[in-house]
């Protein structure tokens, strides 16, 4: 059977009528916009230095790991407050199997994908079909990644303890006839930016197919959704993988370009500062992940060379704010402006925000 | 052999008893309101705090353990009126309103106190033979305190009118509410009855750990994993719950580090999740 929208919600079906019209012209707004985000971060490092080609470029992916919180917490409504989890299990499976074979290659980065979405799928497995949702889902979560974190530190013959490890080989992509290597500032950034790009793509395409739309209907009802037949436990684990694997995935590169990883990449700080992210952007609204990475992050960068040490505080103003003050972000800000820009901002009703939702 | 067996289960009741007072609060408060405070663990902080103010005034422990409670109580029925009240119904919210006050409250008391650890003294500094093993005073009158405070807990949630209304609230909050119950009035008093245990359980454990600011979150994540184990909205299970988790981690951290009893606890806790949702304990009180 499949999902028609009329059967994802009223609610929805309702905002999808009231916004057809201004839709044409909204998205191509949108997608404009994006096209000229990509222009800029094309041209960036052209004009920057190598300090800001490094800040874009793990910029990039951590943008790219809040886009895997943002499909599972935006799209599906399961907070998980233990993301780092996966991306540090990439970071750390790239880092140890480099070191060992001494290149990081094509199986290096499979593996450092395919761990993360193995966790995922098995602490999914059983929280999941246990029943374990919303806010409980986001303590277990939490508390994984406490423990995760203190495993990578006590466990010193593997993971290097405290320091983490350190040195490893950076990308080498052998295709036929050249090699990428991946070793100067511009290369690393260009990895980066076509990494965002790709799983900005498979994200959208997913959210945007018959799959995303069952994620809608978990978000909106989960039991309502399970009464038309589908096994959401099943759907939402496979959520988990794919967000387990694109996390891995901006882990493992992370590790690459930075050619470290330490236990806190695993632990609960960087955990939550994704959900900050996230919120900060708009949560369900895909580019808004890196928007909101983006800004959280040289805000980050001022207040610590202004307030050194105070930045946790910020972190909690941000919590308080995202459930206080701004519940659904920058994204939904700038939509408003393009609508504003549209010239069908009258016609909306004030509530509407179309297509992300 | 005896003698170290003896001591490992004092160990474990010692651990037991500590858990049991901060997850009875948090356990009460899921049970009633629905509402997981991730700033529960900076109420334990907030208490071993207070024995640090009461030791550098000179004063007594027993002040401090004293004080403890009042003013882990006042924290949290203000934390309860001026944030959890606005939240009810959206628990997504409050779990991420109440770790970003966590942070908060850990930032403020580095601020006041310095990021350095502070001990604080042993208020006995003396060992007890026990059955031929030499024991720390201290642990055995931490296990003491564990005992009376679950006891009073129980009796008060068992044989008192306020412990009926409570319960009546557990079961269906329309109908007490519709029987002339003030729940909303109940919620910050239960919220600060939860606070002020935790805060107890600060003083307890302050003389033997380094009292930090970031002391509470390790707290907080074993004593959740308690409640889930024993079943959310149950004072039994979180007695049974507590002792669960805390006997398995110090049986297991008798043959591996305490980092690895930690994580194979919580392993287990997730299988267990899987086959018990609802806990393993769930009873009727």
């Amino acid at each position: 059977m499949r999902l028609s929208p009329a059967r994802v919600s009223a609610h929805t079906v309702d905002r999808l009528g009231r916004c057809a019209t201004a839709l044409s012209t909204l998205g191509t707004l949108r997608l404009t916009g994006a096209l000229l985000g990509l222009v800029f971060l094309t041209w960036f490092p052209v004009v920057s230095s190598s300090y800001q080609i490094d800040f874009m470029r793990d910029t990039l992916l951590f943008g790219v790991f809040a886009l895997s919180l943002d499909l599972i917490w935006g799209r599906m409504g399961l907070l998980s407050f233990g993301q780092a989890i996966f991306f540090g299990l990439g970071g750390y499976t790239l880092g140890i199997l480099a070191t060992h074979s001494g290149e990081a290659s094509y199986l290096e980065l499979l593996a450092a994908i395919a761990v993360p979405a193995a966790f995922a799928l098995i602490a999914g497995y059983f929280l999941i079909f246990g029943r374990v949702r919303g806010a409980y889902f986001a303590i277990v979560t939490l508390a994984l990644s406490l423990v995760l974190m203190q495993l990578a530190i006590s466990w010193r013959s593997v993971t290097g303890g405290d320091q983490g490890i350190l040195g490893v080989p950076q990308l080498r992509l052998p295709l036929p006839g050249f090699t990428l290597e991946f070793t100067s500032s511009m290369s690393l950034y260009y990895a980066a930016l076509v990494a965002a790009v790709v799983t900005f793509a498979i994200t959208r395409f997913l959210a945007s197919g018959q799959f995303g739309l069952v994620l809608s209907a978990i978000r909106d009802d989960e039991d309502r959704a399970r009464f038309f037949g589908y096994n959401t436990s099943v759907y939402i684990v496979l959520a988990l993988a794919v967000s387990g694997a694109i996390a891995g995935l901006a882990g493992a590169l992370y590790t690459a370009a930075t050619t470290y990883i330490a236990p806190d990449l695993l632990g609960p700080v960087l955990s939550t500062e994704v959900v900050v992210w996230v919120a900060v952007g708009g949560r369900g609204s895909l580019l808004g992940a890196f928007l909101g990475t983006l800004i959280v992050r040289l805000l980050e960068e001022v207040v610590s060379s202004q307030l050194i040490g105070s930045w946790p505080f910020f972190i909690g103003m941000f919590f308080l704010l995202m459930v206080f003050v701004f519940p659904r972000g920058i994204a939904h800000v700038l939509d408003g402006l393009l609508r504003l820009l549209a010239g069908r901002a009258a016609r909306l009703s004030p509530k509407g925000a179309p297509v992300h939702e | 052999v005896l003698a170290d067996t003896l001591t490992q289960v004092l160990n474990a009741a010692s651990l037991i008893s500590l858990l049991i007072l901060i997850a009875l609060g948090l356990g009460v408060i899921l049970g009633l309101m629905g509402v997981i405070n991730l700033a529960h663990g900076e109420l334990v902080t907030i208490g071993a705090y207070v024995l640090i103010v009461a030791t550098n005034l000179q004063l007594p422990f027993a002040v401090g353990l004293i004080a403890a409670f009042p003013a882990g109580a006042l924290v949290g029925a203000l934390i309860e009126r001026g944030m959890i009240h606005f939240l009810y119904r959206r628990p997504l919210d409050t779990i991420l309103a109440t770790y970003g006050l966590s942070l908060i409250l850990q930032q403020g008391i580095q601020y006041v106190f310095g990021p350095a650890p502070r001990e604080a003294n042993d208020p006995f500094g003396t060992a007890v033979n026990v059955l031929g093993a030499y024991y720390p005073t201290y642990r055995l009158f931490i296990i003491a305190c564990g005992i009376v405070a679950t006891a009073l807990a129980l009796y008060m949630f068992l044989r008192t009118d306020f412990g009926l209304t409570v319960r009546a609230i557990f079961q269906n909050r329309e109908m007490a509410a519709a029987l002339g119950i003030n729940t909303d009035r109940m919620n910050m008093i239960a919220f600060a009855l939860g606070s002020g245990l935790a805060a107890l359980a600060g003083v307890l454990v302050a003389p033997m750990v380094n009292v930090t600011p970031f002391m509470g979150t390790q707290y907080l994540a074993t004593a959740f994993f308690a409640v889930l184990v024993g079943g959310a909205g149950s004072l039994l299970g979180v007695v049974g719950g507590s002792t669960f988790i805390g006997g398995l981690q110090t049986l297991i951290g008798t043959f591996a580090a305490q980092t690895f009893a930690q994580a194979s606890v919580l392993g287990l806790a997730i299988v267990l999740i899987r086959f018990r949702p609802t806990g393993l304990f769930k009873g009727k009180v």
